[in-house]
């Protein structure tokens, strides 16, 4: 049996620590910097589960029991907002597929190309949905249009990373036998990579449906379609049960939803 | 030591891997499992660590009928290897092989990577009986293939187990490195008394390493001899 014992000084000088100071350096500062930020920020926590909590009991009190008395106009309010949400996500896969067969560096034509594609889709990504609604409203008025573009373009910006993030790391061994038979660079992105990232495909395009149904709801505080503008008019009447009454609404759709796509993303293994 | 039963296991979707296999194994002896793909062999060696349920038989381990309740204790008393390796490979060799003690570290500690010194130096130890004690520290990816084998054999060996089950261990290595793994666990069952059921694809390896060779041929055990007098002719089992 294999024995510690037997020749325990010439493993000594193997030893070493679990945890290598690079590890420790990292955790210390990671533990300083939020430290700082907390501090510069000016927020306590303590103060705010000692403080604040009666506040929060005050407003939680004026939410209970929800009014569904109007239920009709809240699920119909809240069907424009899929709708809304499901053209936007439509707009989004169509324009981010040329988008990302570009900005993926395995795949893109050139260099050039690339740095265009991918600049593009980071443009619409970091312009916030909500921004662009507002700036669509004042474009072309109030109504679902405003919110179909802004959840399409923004979105656009999140696939395209995605699908090409996909196509980047596909398995390189049928590109290669396909290459080595001759194949042309589009037959091997029709054969070899499409088939590969199909599951992803699915699984990220139900993560943006699921994702702009979210967005969806608020798109109304700005006047582009949907259940936001019942929330936000809810608020602005001080009428909290409503308010809640729109949030359980919301979470049952989600949570509908989830359950949906995670069925559909099983049979497209 | 390992006595099987009668063993017989059928899967969801209809293919019946194990038909009714017996055979006993001695303490000390290395016995080699041959067969073709889709004999039953690796469904055979993961039921005797429970990664399989079985469906009727027995598996008899050191005295104890293997049952649900004590697989625990099956699984503390031996130890596997793969045809894949199926290290960590992010982590290094020692982290890897430590993993071999996580059940009898603390809970807590182990959680963090935390282990005790001796479990450092058992740790060690393993990785020098298997020639790799220079490369405690590198990332098991960093490895080449024969090299994470031997990382599996230590992780495997360094509980001291009574039983090693070794799973196609040389099927994703080249001849020269397949050859030094088949002798490190040879190695393995002389010096340290382990006993070693080790599932092979090469006749030639399976005769020249192991004391005993068990034929498996479409869930049931075709011969099971002692190598020595062992009928030249096994390829029959490929036919």
């Amino acid at each position: 049996m294999i024995k510690v014992t037997d020749n325990k000084n010439k493993f000594e000088k193997y030893l070493r620590p679990q945890w290598s100071w690079k590890t420790l350096v990292f955790i210390t500062s990671l533990i300083l910097l939020l430290i700082f930020v907390s501090i510069d920020l000016e927020i306590n926590f303590v103060s705010l589960f000692s403080d604040s909590t009666k506040y929060f009991i005050d407003i939680l009190s004026r939410m209970l029991p929800p009014d569904f008395s109007n239920f009709d106009l809240l699920v119909y309010s809240m069907i424009e907002t899929i709708e809304i949400a499901i053209l936007g996500t439509f707009i989004a896969i169509v324009l981010s597929i040329p988008l990302a067969l570009l900005s993926a560096k395995n795949i893109t034509p050139n260099i050039f190309i690339f740095f265009i594609a991918r600049t593009i889709t980071i443009f619409f990504r970091a312009i916030p949905e909500f921004i662009m609604a507002m700036i669509l409203v004042i474009a072309i008025g109030f109504g679902a249009m405003p919110g179909v573009l802004a959840l399409g373009i923004h979105t656009m910006g999140f696939l395209a990373k995605f699908y090409a993030e996909d196509i980047e790391h596909v398995n390189n061994g049928p590109i290669e036998a396909l290459r080595s038979s001759g194949a042309s660079k589009r037959q091997v992105i029709a054969f070899a990579i499409i088939p590969q990232i199909i599951p992803s495909f699915i699984a990220n395009n139900l993560y943006i449906l699921d994702r702009n149904i979210r967005m969806a709801t608020m798109l109304g505080i700005v006047g582009a379609g949907g259940i936001g503008y019942e929330l936000q008019s809810s608020f602005r009447m001080f009428e909290y049960q409503r308010v809640s009454a729109i949030i359980i609404i919301i979470f049952i759709t989600i949570f509908l939803i989830d359950h949906i796509s995670s069925f559909i993303r099983s049979k497209f293994k | 030591m390992l006595e099987i039963k009668n063993l017989s296991k059928k899967f969801n979707n209809g293919t019946h891997a194990l038909k009714g296999v017996s055979f006993k194994v001695n303490k000390g002896e290395f016995i080699s499992i041959l067969g073709p793909s889709g004999s039953g062999k690796t469904t055979l060696l993961r039921s005797i660590n429970g990664l399989e349920t079985i469906e009727s038989g027995e598996i008899i381990f050191n005295n104890k009928k293997v049952i649900k309740e004590n697989l625990l204790d099956v699984c503390k008393q031996t130890g596997m290897i793969f045809q894949e390796f199926n290290l960590v490979n992010n982590i290094s060799s020692i982290n890897n092989v430590l993993t071999g003690l996580l059940n009898s570290s603390s809970k807590f500690l182990s959680m963090f990577y935390l282990f005790t010194k001796e479990q450092k130096l058992q740790a060690l130890q393993a990785l020098h009986t298997v020639g790799l004690l220079d490369k405690s520290y590198n990332r098991a990816d960093e490895l080449s293939g024969g090299q994470r084998q031997r990382v599996g054999i230590a992780r495997a060996i360094i509980k001291k187990p009574l039983l090693l089950l070794a799973d196609e261990p040389v099927a994703s290595l080249d001849p020269k490195a397949a050859l030094s793994t088949m002798q490190l666990l040879k190695k393995i069952n002389k010096d340290f008394n382990i006993t070693i059921l080790c599932n092979l694809h090469q006749t030639n390896l399976a005769i020249d390493f192991s004391d005993r060779v068990i034929g498996l041929s479409n869930g049931s055990v075709v011969f099971n001899q002692e190598t020595k007098f062992l009928d030249k002719n096994i390829d029959k089992l490929y036919d």
